[in-house]
Protein backbone atom coordinates (compact mmCIF):
# COMPACT_ATOMS: atom_id res chain seq x y z
CA UNK A 1 0.00 0.00 0.00
CA UNK A 2 3.22 2.31 -0.27
CA UNK A 3 0.99 3.71 -3.69
CA UNK A 4 -1.64 4.73 -1.68
CA UNK A 5 0.16 6.33 1.40
CA UNK A 6 1.86 8.66 -1.16
CA UNK A 7 -1.04 9.49 -2.53
CA UNK A 8 -2.91 10.09 0.04
CA UNK A 9 0.03 12.54 1.30
CA UNK A 10 0.32 13.60 -1.83
CA UNK A 11 -3.24 14.89 -2.02
CA UNK A 12 -3.89 15.87 1.39
CA UNK A 13 -3.43 19.38 1.03
CA UNK A 14 -5.50 20.07 -2.12
CA UNK A 15 -8.25 17.74 0.30
CA UNK A 16 -8.40 19.71 2.94
CA UNK A 17 -8.24 23.16 1.42
CA UNK A 18 -11.63 22.16 -0.93
CA UNK A 19 -13.07 20.66 2.43
CA UNK A 20 -12.39 24.11 3.96
CA UNK A 21 -13.79 26.59 1.08
CA UNK A 22 -17.05 24.44 0.84
CA UNK A 23 -17.58 23.87 4.46
CA UNK A 24 -17.07 27.77 4.77
CA UNK A 25 -19.76 28.34 1.95
CA UNK A 26 -22.13 25.78 3.13
CA UNK A 27 -21.28 27.37 6.68
CA UNK A 28 -22.61 30.71 5.45
CA UNK A 29 -25.58 29.20 4.00
CA UNK A 30 -26.61 27.92 7.10
CA UNK A 31 -26.16 30.81 8.95
CA UNK A 32 -28.28 33.25 6.53
CA UNK A 33 -31.33 30.64 6.41
CA UNK A 34 -32.62 32.24 9.75
CA UNK A 35 -33.29 35.24 8.18
CA UNK A 36 -34.59 33.91 4.88
CA UNK A 37 -37.24 31.87 6.67
CA UNK A 38 -38.67 34.77 8.39
CA UNK A 39 -39.54 36.15 5.30
CA UNK A 40 -41.21 32.77 4.16
CA UNK A 41 -44.29 34.03 3.19
CA UNK A 42 -42.63 37.09 0.65
CA UNK A 43 -40.03 34.25 -0.32
CA UNK A 44 -43.21 32.51 -1.64
CA UNK A 45 -44.59 35.59 -3.12
CA UNK A 46 -40.99 36.30 -4.97
CA UNK A 47 -41.29 32.41 -6.51
CA UNK A 48 -44.25 33.30 -8.18
CA UNK A 49 -43.13 36.12 -10.14
CA UNK A 50 -40.39 33.89 -11.72
CA UNK A 51 -42.24 31.34 -15.19
CA UNK A 52 -43.30 28.38 -13.45
CA UNK A 53 -41.00 26.45 -15.74
CA UNK A 54 -37.85 27.82 -14.33
CA UNK A 55 -40.00 26.72 -10.94
CA UNK A 56 -40.21 23.75 -11.73
CA UNK A 57 -36.91 23.40 -12.82
CA UNK A 58 -35.46 24.06 -9.17
CA UNK A 59 -38.13 21.80 -7.97
CA UNK A 60 -39.45 25.01 -6.24
CA UNK A 61 -43.22 23.43 -6.38
CA UNK A 62 -42.29 20.83 -4.47
CA UNK A 63 -40.69 22.19 -1.53
CA UNK A 64 -40.24 25.39 0.54
CA UNK A 65 -36.72 26.59 0.74
CA UNK A 66 -38.46 27.90 4.31
CA UNK A 67 -38.45 24.59 5.53
CA UNK A 68 -34.99 23.76 6.97
CA UNK A 69 -33.91 20.53 4.58
CA UNK A 70 -35.60 22.63 2.00
CA UNK A 71 -33.25 25.11 2.28
CA UNK A 72 -30.42 22.44 2.33
CA UNK A 73 -31.71 20.46 -0.53
CA UNK A 74 -31.66 23.81 -2.64
CA UNK A 75 -28.52 25.64 -1.67
CA UNK A 76 -25.94 23.28 0.11
CA UNK A 77 -26.70 20.25 -1.76
CA UNK A 78 -26.09 21.92 -5.07
CA UNK A 79 -22.81 23.73 -3.88
CA UNK A 80 -21.82 19.93 -2.85
CA UNK A 81 -22.87 17.75 -5.47
CA UNK A 82 -21.92 20.69 -8.35
CA UNK A 83 -18.27 21.72 -6.55
CA UNK A 84 -17.56 18.54 -5.28
CA UNK A 85 -17.70 17.16 -8.48
CA UNK A 86 -15.21 19.39 -10.16
CA UNK A 87 -13.27 18.49 -7.28
CA UNK A 88 -13.64 14.79 -8.03
CA UNK A 89 -12.92 15.02 -11.61
CA UNK A 90 -9.63 17.02 -11.16
CA UNK A 91 -8.82 14.29 -8.52
CA UNK A 92 -9.89 11.19 -10.67
CA UNK A 93 -8.35 12.63 -14.19
CA UNK A 94 -4.96 13.63 -12.37
CA UNK A 95 -4.20 10.62 -10.23
CA UNK A 96 -3.09 8.34 -13.23
CA UNK A 97 -2.70 11.43 -15.79
CA UNK A 98 0.12 13.19 -14.01
CA UNK A 99 3.02 10.25 -14.03
CA UNK A 100 2.65 9.72 -17.65
CA UNK A 101 2.54 13.42 -17.67
CA UNK A 102 5.40 13.77 -15.41
CA UNK A 103 7.07 10.92 -16.56
CA UNK A 104 7.04 9.47 -13.52
CA UNK A 105 5.51 6.22 -14.49
CA UNK A 106 8.83 4.96 -15.51
CA UNK A 107 10.32 5.30 -12.41
CA UNK A 108 6.81 3.75 -10.84
CA UNK A 109 6.68 0.73 -12.64
CA UNK A 110 10.43 -0.07 -12.36
CA UNK A 111 9.37 -0.90 -8.53
CA UNK A 112 8.07 -3.79 -8.28
CA UNK A 113 4.50 -3.39 -8.38
CA UNK A 114 2.47 -4.44 -10.91
CA UNK A 115 -0.05 -2.14 -13.30
CA UNK A 116 -2.76 -3.34 -11.64
CA UNK A 117 -1.43 -2.40 -8.22
CA UNK A 118 -0.91 0.70 -9.19
CA UNK A 119 -4.58 0.84 -10.39
CA UNK A 120 -5.94 -0.19 -7.47
CA UNK A 121 -4.64 1.48 -5.21
CA UNK A 122 -4.78 4.94 -6.71
CA UNK A 123 -8.73 4.28 -7.21
CA UNK A 124 -8.61 3.35 -3.68
CA UNK A 125 -6.65 6.78 -2.66
CA UNK A 126 -9.79 8.15 -4.62
CA UNK A 127 -12.28 6.68 -2.95
CA UNK A 128 -11.01 7.50 0.28
CA UNK A 129 -10.20 10.99 -0.61
CA UNK A 130 -14.04 11.56 -1.86
CA UNK A 131 -15.03 10.18 1.50
CA UNK A 132 -13.09 12.05 3.94
CA UNK A 133 -14.34 15.13 1.26
CA UNK A 134 -17.95 14.34 2.32
CA UNK A 135 -17.81 13.12 6.06
CA UNK A 136 -16.33 16.78 6.33
CA UNK A 137 -18.94 18.41 5.03
CA UNK A 138 -21.08 16.33 6.81
CA UNK A 139 -19.95 17.15 9.71
CA UNK A 140 -19.47 20.86 8.88
CA UNK A 141 -23.14 20.64 7.74
CA UNK A 142 -24.63 19.24 11.07
CA UNK A 143 -22.66 21.77 13.05
CA UNK A 144 -23.42 24.53 11.25
CA UNK A 145 -27.09 23.57 11.62
CA UNK A 146 -27.19 23.26 15.28
CA UNK A 147 -25.23 26.18 15.61
CA UNK A 148 -27.52 28.76 13.52
CA UNK A 149 -30.67 26.39 12.35
CA UNK A 150 -33.43 26.74 15.16
CA UNK A 151 -36.11 24.49 13.70
CA UNK A 152 -36.58 20.59 14.02
CA UNK A 153 -35.07 18.50 10.87
CA UNK A 154 -34.65 15.13 10.27
CA UNK A 155 -31.55 13.99 10.88
CA UNK A 156 -32.09 10.87 8.40
CA UNK A 157 -32.77 13.50 5.35
CA UNK A 158 -29.45 15.00 6.37
CA UNK A 159 -28.09 11.96 6.44
CA UNK A 160 -29.19 10.89 2.80
CA UNK A 161 -28.59 13.94 1.35
CA UNK A 162 -24.84 13.78 2.06
CA UNK A 163 -24.50 9.90 0.68
CA UNK A 164 -25.99 11.30 -2.22
CA UNK A 165 -23.31 13.69 -3.06
CA UNK A 166 -20.75 10.68 -2.57
CA UNK A 167 -22.26 8.54 -5.39
CA UNK A 168 -22.14 11.24 -7.75
CA UNK A 169 -18.39 12.47 -6.84
CA UNK A 170 -17.70 8.49 -7.41
CA UNK A 171 -19.54 8.60 -10.67
CA UNK A 172 -17.33 11.60 -11.88
CA UNK A 173 -14.24 10.82 -10.49
CA UNK A 174 -14.18 7.10 -11.62
CA UNK A 175 -14.75 8.66 -15.55
CA UNK A 176 -12.34 10.94 -15.09
CA UNK A 177 -10.11 8.31 -14.07
CA UNK A 178 -11.10 6.43 -17.57
CA UNK A 179 -10.45 9.39 -19.35
CA UNK A 180 -6.75 9.69 -18.11
CA UNK A 181 -6.24 6.48 -19.93
CA UNK A 182 -7.72 8.32 -23.76
CA UNK A 183 -6.07 11.43 -23.17
CA UNK A 184 -2.89 11.09 -21.45
CA UNK A 185 -2.18 14.84 -20.88
CA UNK A 186 -3.46 16.14 -17.80
CA UNK A 187 -4.82 19.18 -18.80
CA UNK A 188 -6.68 17.23 -21.93
CA UNK A 189 -7.94 15.41 -19.09
CA UNK A 190 -9.25 18.05 -16.99
CA UNK A 191 -11.05 19.92 -19.52
CA UNK A 192 -12.68 16.44 -20.56
CA UNK A 193 -13.87 15.62 -16.96
CA UNK A 194 -14.69 18.87 -15.40
CA UNK A 195 -16.93 19.13 -18.96
CA UNK A 196 -18.76 16.13 -18.18
CA UNK A 197 -19.04 16.70 -14.44
CA UNK A 198 -20.82 20.65 -15.81
CA UNK A 199 -22.23 19.59 -18.86
CA UNK A 200 -24.72 16.77 -17.38
CA UNK A 201 -26.05 18.94 -14.31
CA UNK A 202 -26.98 21.30 -17.53
CA UNK A 203 -28.47 18.23 -19.31
CA UNK A 204 -30.20 17.80 -15.94
CA UNK A 205 -31.97 20.82 -15.64
CA UNK A 206 -32.83 20.91 -19.17
CA UNK A 207 -34.17 17.78 -19.11
CA UNK A 208 -37.06 19.57 -16.67
CA UNK A 209 -37.69 22.50 -18.49
CA UNK A 210 -39.70 20.67 -21.11
CA UNK A 211 -41.47 17.35 -21.37
CA UNK A 212 -40.47 16.78 -24.51
CA UNK A 213 -37.51 16.00 -23.00
CA UNK A 214 -37.86 14.63 -20.33
CA UNK A 215 -35.90 11.49 -21.17
CA UNK A 216 -32.56 13.54 -21.28
CA UNK A 217 -32.59 12.95 -17.57
CA UNK A 218 -31.05 9.58 -17.65
CA UNK A 219 -28.11 10.87 -19.42
CA UNK A 220 -27.33 13.08 -15.83
CA UNK A 221 -26.01 11.33 -12.90
CA UNK A 222 -27.19 14.31 -11.04
CA UNK A 223 -31.04 13.33 -11.99
CA UNK A 224 -30.42 10.23 -10.28
CA UNK A 225 -30.16 12.00 -6.92
CA UNK A 226 -32.31 14.42 -7.17
CA UNK A 227 -32.37 16.02 -3.26
CA UNK A 228 -35.52 17.42 -3.72
CA UNK A 229 -36.77 13.25 -4.94
CA UNK A 230 -35.24 11.86 -2.25
CA UNK A 231 -36.62 14.54 0.43
CA UNK A 232 -40.18 13.34 -0.76
CA UNK A 233 -39.67 9.94 -1.34
CA UNK A 234 -38.12 9.87 2.69
CA UNK A 235 -34.96 7.63 0.32
CA UNK A 236 -32.76 7.03 -2.30
CA UNK A 237 -34.21 5.21 -5.54
CA UNK A 238 -32.02 1.57 -4.70
CA UNK A 239 -32.09 1.27 -8.83
CA UNK A 240 -30.70 4.77 -9.07
CA UNK A 241 -27.84 3.80 -6.47
CA UNK A 242 -27.52 0.91 -8.60
CA UNK A 243 -26.96 2.73 -11.63
CA UNK A 244 -24.61 5.08 -10.91
CA UNK A 245 -22.49 2.60 -8.79
CA UNK A 246 -22.46 0.19 -11.89
CA UNK A 247 -21.58 3.30 -13.72
CA UNK A 248 -18.74 3.50 -11.45
CA UNK A 249 -17.36 0.09 -11.42
CA UNK A 250 -17.68 0.04 -15.21
CA UNK A 251 -15.02 2.81 -15.28
CA UNK A 252 -12.34 1.55 -13.43
CA UNK A 253 -12.53 -1.99 -14.81
CA UNK A 254 -12.28 -0.77 -18.23
CA UNK A 255 -9.43 1.31 -16.85
CA UNK A 256 -8.12 -1.54 -15.26
CA UNK A 257 -8.47 -3.76 -18.60
CA UNK A 258 -7.28 -0.86 -20.74
CA UNK A 259 -3.90 -0.08 -18.49
CA UNK A 260 -2.83 -3.68 -17.84
CA UNK A 261 -2.44 -4.24 -21.68
CA UNK A 262 -1.35 -0.67 -22.91
CA UNK A 263 2.31 0.37 -23.74
CA UNK A 264 3.16 3.16 -21.44
CA UNK A 265 4.92 5.73 -24.04
CA UNK A 266 6.20 8.81 -22.56
CA UNK B 1 20.04 -19.66 -17.19
CA UNK B 2 20.70 -16.69 -19.27
CA UNK B 3 20.10 -13.22 -17.25
CA UNK B 4 18.39 -12.15 -20.45
CA UNK B 5 17.10 -14.14 -23.14
CA UNK B 6 14.85 -12.85 -26.13
CA UNK B 7 13.81 -14.80 -29.34
CA UNK B 8 12.57 -13.24 -32.55
CA UNK B 9 11.48 -10.25 -30.43
CA UNK B 10 9.21 -8.20 -32.56
CA UNK B 11 7.65 -4.53 -31.69
CA UNK B 12 6.08 -2.27 -34.25
CA UNK B 13 3.83 0.33 -33.33
CA UNK B 14 1.37 0.57 -35.02
CA UNK B 15 3.15 0.13 -38.74
CA UNK B 16 6.23 1.79 -37.83
CA UNK B 17 8.91 -0.36 -36.64
CA UNK B 18 10.50 -0.61 -32.91
CA UNK B 19 12.42 -3.63 -33.22
CA UNK B 20 12.19 -6.58 -35.88
CA UNK B 21 13.39 -10.38 -34.79
CA UNK B 22 15.68 -9.52 -31.88
CA UNK B 23 17.14 -13.00 -30.85
CA UNK B 24 19.38 -12.15 -27.76
CA UNK B 25 21.54 -14.04 -24.88
CA UNK B 26 22.94 -12.12 -22.42
CA UNK B 27 24.84 -14.55 -19.86
CA UNK B 28 25.15 -14.08 -15.91
CA UNK B 29 27.88 -12.30 -14.78
CA UNK B 30 28.51 -10.42 -18.09
CA UNK B 31 28.91 -6.85 -18.63
CA UNK B 32 27.49 -6.71 -21.94
CA UNK B 33 27.14 -3.66 -24.18
CA UNK B 34 24.33 -2.89 -26.48
CA UNK B 35 25.13 -0.34 -28.90
CA UNK B 36 23.31 1.43 -32.05
CA UNK B 37 22.55 4.59 -33.42
CA UNK B 38 19.46 6.58 -31.82
CA UNK B 39 16.36 5.12 -32.80
CA UNK B 40 17.94 1.99 -33.47
CA UNK B 41 15.67 0.11 -31.24
CA UNK B 42 17.52 -0.28 -28.16
CA UNK B 43 15.26 1.85 -25.89
CA UNK B 44 12.15 -0.65 -27.42
CA UNK B 45 14.49 -4.21 -26.15
CA UNK B 46 14.72 -2.53 -22.95
CA UNK B 47 11.60 -1.22 -22.07
CA UNK B 48 9.92 -4.71 -23.10
CA UNK B 49 12.04 -6.07 -20.65
CA UNK B 50 10.59 -4.74 -18.17
CA UNK B 51 7.08 -4.90 -19.58
CA UNK B 52 6.51 -1.28 -20.17
CA UNK B 53 5.53 -2.08 -23.92
CA UNK B 54 4.48 -5.39 -24.95
CA UNK B 55 6.35 -7.30 -27.64
CA UNK B 56 3.95 -7.94 -30.41
CA UNK B 57 5.90 -11.02 -30.94
CA UNK B 58 8.60 -13.31 -29.74
CA UNK B 59 9.42 -13.65 -26.20
CA UNK B 60 11.61 -12.19 -23.39
CA UNK B 61 13.04 -14.02 -20.35
CA UNK B 62 14.77 -12.26 -17.50
CA UNK B 63 16.44 -14.10 -14.93
CA UNK B 64 14.73 -17.01 -16.50
CA UNK B 65 11.29 -15.33 -15.93
CA UNK B 66 8.62 -14.30 -18.44
CA UNK B 67 8.72 -10.52 -19.64
CA UNK B 68 4.86 -10.53 -19.50
CA UNK B 69 3.71 -12.49 -16.94
CA UNK B 70 6.53 -12.67 -14.41
CA UNK B 71 6.76 -8.48 -14.33
CA UNK B 72 6.64 -8.25 -10.49
CA UNK B 73 9.31 -10.91 -9.70
CA UNK B 74 11.57 -9.82 -12.80
CA UNK B 75 11.45 -5.99 -11.13
CA UNK B 76 11.91 -7.29 -8.06
CA UNK B 77 15.69 -8.44 -8.75
CA UNK B 78 16.06 -5.84 -11.77
CA UNK B 79 17.94 -2.25 -11.23
CA UNK B 80 16.48 0.27 -14.19
CA UNK B 81 17.84 3.24 -15.43
CA UNK B 82 15.50 4.80 -18.44
CA UNK B 83 16.62 6.75 -21.18
CA UNK B 84 14.74 9.92 -19.22
CA UNK B 85 13.24 10.15 -16.22
CA UNK B 86 11.03 12.53 -14.62
CA UNK B 87 11.03 12.79 -10.64
CA UNK B 88 7.81 13.92 -8.49
CA UNK B 89 7.31 17.41 -8.08
CA UNK B 90 7.42 17.52 -3.93
CA UNK B 91 10.17 15.33 -3.28
CA UNK B 92 14.21 15.42 -2.23
CA UNK B 93 16.34 12.98 -3.43
CA UNK B 94 16.35 11.77 -0.48
CA UNK B 95 12.84 10.82 -0.24
CA UNK B 96 12.95 9.78 -3.41
CA UNK B 97 15.12 7.25 -2.44
CA UNK B 98 13.58 6.19 0.70
CA UNK B 99 10.41 6.02 -1.47
CA UNK B 100 11.94 3.84 -3.91
CA UNK B 101 13.75 1.79 -0.93
CA UNK B 102 10.27 1.30 0.44
CA UNK B 103 9.29 -1.04 -2.41
CA UNK B 104 11.89 -3.65 -1.68
CA UNK B 105 12.43 -5.95 0.42
CA UNK B 106 15.10 -3.80 2.27
CA UNK B 107 15.91 -3.31 5.73
CA UNK B 108 16.25 0.66 6.86
CA UNK B 109 19.25 0.25 8.00
CA UNK B 110 20.88 -1.36 5.00
CA UNK B 111 19.19 0.74 2.48
CA UNK B 112 20.64 3.90 4.42
CA UNK B 113 24.17 2.59 4.32
CA UNK B 114 23.44 2.29 0.39
CA UNK B 115 22.29 5.36 0.12
CA UNK B 116 24.89 6.84 2.41
CA UNK B 117 28.12 5.01 -0.11
CA UNK B 118 26.55 5.48 -3.39
CA UNK B 119 25.35 9.38 -2.99
CA UNK B 120 29.02 9.72 -1.71
CA UNK B 121 30.40 8.06 -4.70
CA UNK B 122 28.59 10.32 -7.22
CA UNK B 123 28.72 13.30 -4.91
CA UNK B 124 24.96 13.23 -4.85
CA UNK B 125 23.62 15.85 -2.92
CA UNK B 126 20.01 14.18 -1.05
CA UNK B 127 19.13 17.99 -0.28
CA UNK B 128 17.47 19.62 -3.40
CA UNK B 129 14.39 18.69 -4.62
CA UNK B 130 15.08 15.81 -7.34
CA UNK B 131 13.30 17.49 -10.14
CA UNK B 132 14.99 20.77 -10.08
CA UNK B 133 18.57 19.16 -10.43
CA UNK B 134 20.52 19.90 -13.37
CA UNK B 135 20.54 17.17 -16.35
CA UNK B 136 23.39 15.38 -14.95
CA UNK B 137 22.45 15.32 -11.45
CA UNK B 138 19.23 13.92 -12.31
CA UNK B 139 21.04 11.12 -14.06
CA UNK B 140 23.47 10.16 -10.97
CA UNK B 141 20.11 10.10 -9.05
CA UNK B 142 18.70 7.53 -11.32
CA UNK B 143 21.64 5.55 -11.11
CA UNK B 144 21.66 5.52 -7.35
CA UNK B 145 17.75 4.42 -8.06
CA UNK B 146 18.13 1.60 -10.32
CA UNK B 147 21.65 0.43 -7.75
CA UNK B 148 19.97 0.90 -4.42
CA UNK B 149 18.92 -2.45 -3.64
CA UNK B 150 21.92 -4.55 -4.83
CA UNK B 151 19.72 -5.89 -8.14
CA UNK B 152 20.98 -9.00 -9.58
CA UNK B 153 20.80 -7.69 -13.18
CA UNK B 154 21.59 -3.81 -13.83
CA UNK B 155 20.06 -2.53 -16.89
CA UNK B 156 21.06 0.99 -17.66
CA UNK B 157 19.26 3.03 -20.86
CA UNK B 158 22.53 5.15 -21.72
CA UNK B 159 23.74 5.54 -18.55
CA UNK B 160 26.62 7.80 -19.49
CA UNK B 161 24.49 10.44 -21.25
CA UNK B 162 24.95 13.96 -19.70
CA UNK B 163 27.33 12.61 -17.08
CA UNK B 164 30.65 14.58 -17.05
CA UNK B 165 34.03 12.33 -18.01
CA UNK B 166 34.99 12.16 -14.22
CA UNK B 167 31.74 10.58 -13.07
CA UNK B 168 31.67 8.38 -16.42
CA UNK B 169 34.74 6.71 -14.86
CA UNK B 170 32.96 6.96 -11.59
CA UNK B 171 30.10 5.26 -13.13
CA UNK B 172 31.97 2.10 -14.33
CA UNK B 173 34.10 1.91 -11.38
CA UNK B 174 30.98 0.98 -9.47
CA UNK B 175 29.71 -0.78 -12.09
CA UNK B 176 32.68 -3.03 -12.30
CA UNK B 177 32.64 -3.41 -7.95
CA UNK B 178 28.87 -4.49 -8.44
CA UNK B 179 29.78 -7.04 -11.32
CA UNK B 180 32.83 -8.52 -8.77
CA UNK B 181 29.93 -9.24 -6.83
CA UNK B 182 27.78 -11.17 -9.33
CA UNK B 183 25.73 -8.38 -10.50
CA UNK B 184 25.06 -8.93 -14.41
CA UNK B 185 24.74 -5.29 -16.39
CA UNK B 186 23.35 -4.72 -19.50
CA UNK B 187 23.59 -1.37 -20.86
CA UNK B 188 22.78 0.47 -24.15
CA UNK B 189 25.09 3.52 -25.60
CA UNK B 190 25.97 4.70 -28.73
CA UNK B 191 29.47 5.32 -27.60
CA UNK B 192 32.26 2.46 -29.33
CA UNK B 193 34.88 3.40 -26.92
CA UNK B 194 32.93 3.08 -23.63
CA UNK B 195 31.36 0.14 -24.99
CA UNK B 196 35.05 -1.59 -25.54
CA UNK B 197 36.56 -0.56 -22.67
CA UNK B 198 34.13 -1.94 -20.33
CA UNK B 199 31.80 -5.01 -21.54
CA UNK B 200 32.89 -8.26 -22.24
CA UNK B 201 30.24 -8.83 -25.09
CA UNK B 202 28.71 -6.29 -27.57
CA UNK B 203 25.51 -6.29 -29.15
CA UNK B 204 24.96 -3.99 -32.24
CA UNK B 205 21.69 -3.11 -33.35
CA UNK B 206 20.74 -1.09 -36.40
CA UNK B 207 17.19 -0.26 -37.77
CA UNK B 208 15.41 -2.86 -35.48
CA UNK B 209 17.69 -5.45 -36.02
CA UNK B 210 20.34 -7.09 -34.45
CA UNK B 211 22.84 -7.21 -36.85
CA UNK B 212 25.85 -8.42 -34.66
CA UNK B 213 26.69 -10.02 -31.17
CA UNK B 214 30.36 -9.74 -31.01
CA UNK B 215 33.21 -10.35 -27.96
CA UNK B 216 34.79 -7.56 -27.34
CA UNK B 217 38.10 -8.47 -28.42
CA UNK B 218 37.10 -8.39 -31.84
CA UNK B 219 35.98 -4.94 -31.57
CA UNK B 220 38.61 -3.62 -28.97
CA UNK B 221 40.31 -0.73 -30.03
CA UNK B 222 42.88 -1.08 -33.18
CA UNK B 223 40.92 -3.75 -34.58
CA UNK B 224 39.74 -1.50 -36.71
CA UNK B 225 41.31 1.48 -38.19
CA UNK B 226 40.03 4.31 -40.69
CA UNK B 227 42.92 5.08 -42.49
CA UNK B 228 42.88 8.33 -44.82
CA UNK B 229 45.61 8.82 -47.82
CA UNK B 230 46.40 11.66 -49.84
CA UNK B 231 48.64 10.62 -53.17
CA UNK B 232 51.46 12.53 -54.39
CA UNK B 233 50.33 11.53 -57.91
CA UNK B 234 47.02 10.32 -58.79
CA UNK B 235 45.49 7.41 -56.85
CA UNK B 236 46.37 4.12 -57.93
CA UNK B 237 43.39 1.49 -58.51
CA UNK B 238 41.65 0.50 -55.42
CA UNK B 239 43.96 -1.37 -53.25
CA UNK B 240 43.77 -5.01 -52.82
CA UNK B 241 44.43 -6.34 -49.30
CA UNK B 242 42.31 -9.00 -47.19
CA UNK B 243 42.11 -6.43 -44.61
CA UNK B 244 40.50 -3.54 -46.62
CA UNK B 245 36.86 -2.85 -46.08
CA UNK B 246 34.62 -0.39 -47.92
CA UNK B 247 37.43 1.96 -49.50
CA UNK B 248 36.68 4.87 -51.02
CA UNK B 249 38.08 6.79 -53.82
CA UNK B 250 38.93 10.30 -55.43
CA UNK B 251 40.99 11.51 -57.32
CA UNK B 252 44.05 11.66 -55.42
CA UNK B 253 43.05 10.51 -52.04
CA UNK B 254 41.80 7.08 -50.41
CA UNK B 255 39.51 6.54 -47.34
CA UNK B 256 39.29 3.28 -45.91
CA UNK B 257 38.16 1.25 -42.74
CA UNK B 258 40.71 -1.29 -42.24
CA UNK B 259 40.86 -4.38 -40.02
CA UNK B 260 43.59 -6.74 -38.74
CA UNK B 261 47.85 -6.30 -39.26
CA UNK B 262 48.64 -2.41 -40.30
CA UNK B 263 51.87 -3.70 -41.32
CA UNK B 264 50.43 -4.95 -44.78
CA UNK B 265 48.94 -2.04 -45.12
CA UNK B 266 51.82 0.17 -44.52
CA UNK B 267 54.20 -2.24 -46.94
CA UNK B 268 52.08 -1.53 -49.44
CA UNK B 269 51.40 2.26 -49.06
CA UNK B 270 55.54 2.32 -49.13
CA UNK B 271 55.27 2.18 -52.76
CA UNK B 272 53.48 5.11 -52.93
CA UNK B 273 54.39 8.41 -53.10
CA UNK B 274 51.57 10.29 -50.35
CA UNK B 275 51.28 13.58 -49.16
CA UNK B 276 49.22 12.81 -45.93
CA UNK B 277 48.37 10.04 -44.33
CA UNK B 278 46.42 9.48 -41.12
CA UNK B 279 45.32 6.45 -39.15
CA UNK B 280 42.80 6.74 -36.24
CA UNK B 281 40.13 5.33 -34.24
CA UNK B 282 36.80 4.77 -36.57
CA UNK B 283 33.51 6.20 -34.82
CA UNK B 284 30.69 3.76 -34.67
CA UNK B 285 28.98 4.46 -37.73
CA UNK B 286 31.63 3.59 -40.32
CA UNK B 287 31.83 0.58 -37.92
CA UNK B 288 28.34 -0.08 -38.10
CA UNK B 289 28.50 0.62 -41.85
CA UNK B 290 30.81 -2.18 -42.49
CA UNK B 291 28.35 -4.43 -40.80
CA UNK B 292 25.80 -3.27 -42.27
CA UNK B 293 26.52 -3.34 -45.88
CA UNK B 294 25.38 -6.37 -47.75
CA UNK B 295 28.32 -7.54 -49.23
CA UNK B 296 30.35 -6.69 -45.77
CA UNK B 297 31.00 -9.34 -43.10
CA UNK B 298 27.73 -10.33 -41.33
CA UNK B 299 26.92 -13.11 -38.81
Amino acid sequence: MIVLRRELQGGLRSLLIWVAILGLINALTAFIFPSFAAEAEQLDQLMSLFPPEMVKALGLDRISMADPMGWFATEMFLIIALAGSIYAALLGGGILAKEEDDRTIEFLLARPICRGGVLLQKALAMILMLVVLNLGLFVINVVSYALFVEQEYAMADMVRLSVAPFLLHLTFASIAFLSALLWSRRRAVYGISIGIAIGTYFVGMISSLADRLAWLRWLSPYRYVDAIDILLDGRLQPLHVLALLAVSLAALALTYRIYSRRDITI
Amino acid sequence: MPAIETVSLRKYYGKSRGIENVSLQVQQGEIFGFIGPNGAGKSTTIRILLNLIFPTSGQARVLGLDAVKDTVAIRRQVGYLPAEVGYYDDMAVQSLLDYSASFYELDRATALRRIGDLSDAFELNLRPAARTLSAGNRRKVGIVLALLHQPKLLILDEPTISLDPLMQARLFEVLAQENGRGTTVFFSSHVLSEVQRFCHRVAIIKDGRLIKVEDVQTLRSGEFQKVKVEFAGPAPAALALPGIIHQRQTELSLEMLYKGDINPLVRLLAQHELVHLSVEEPGLEEVFMHYYQPGGESR
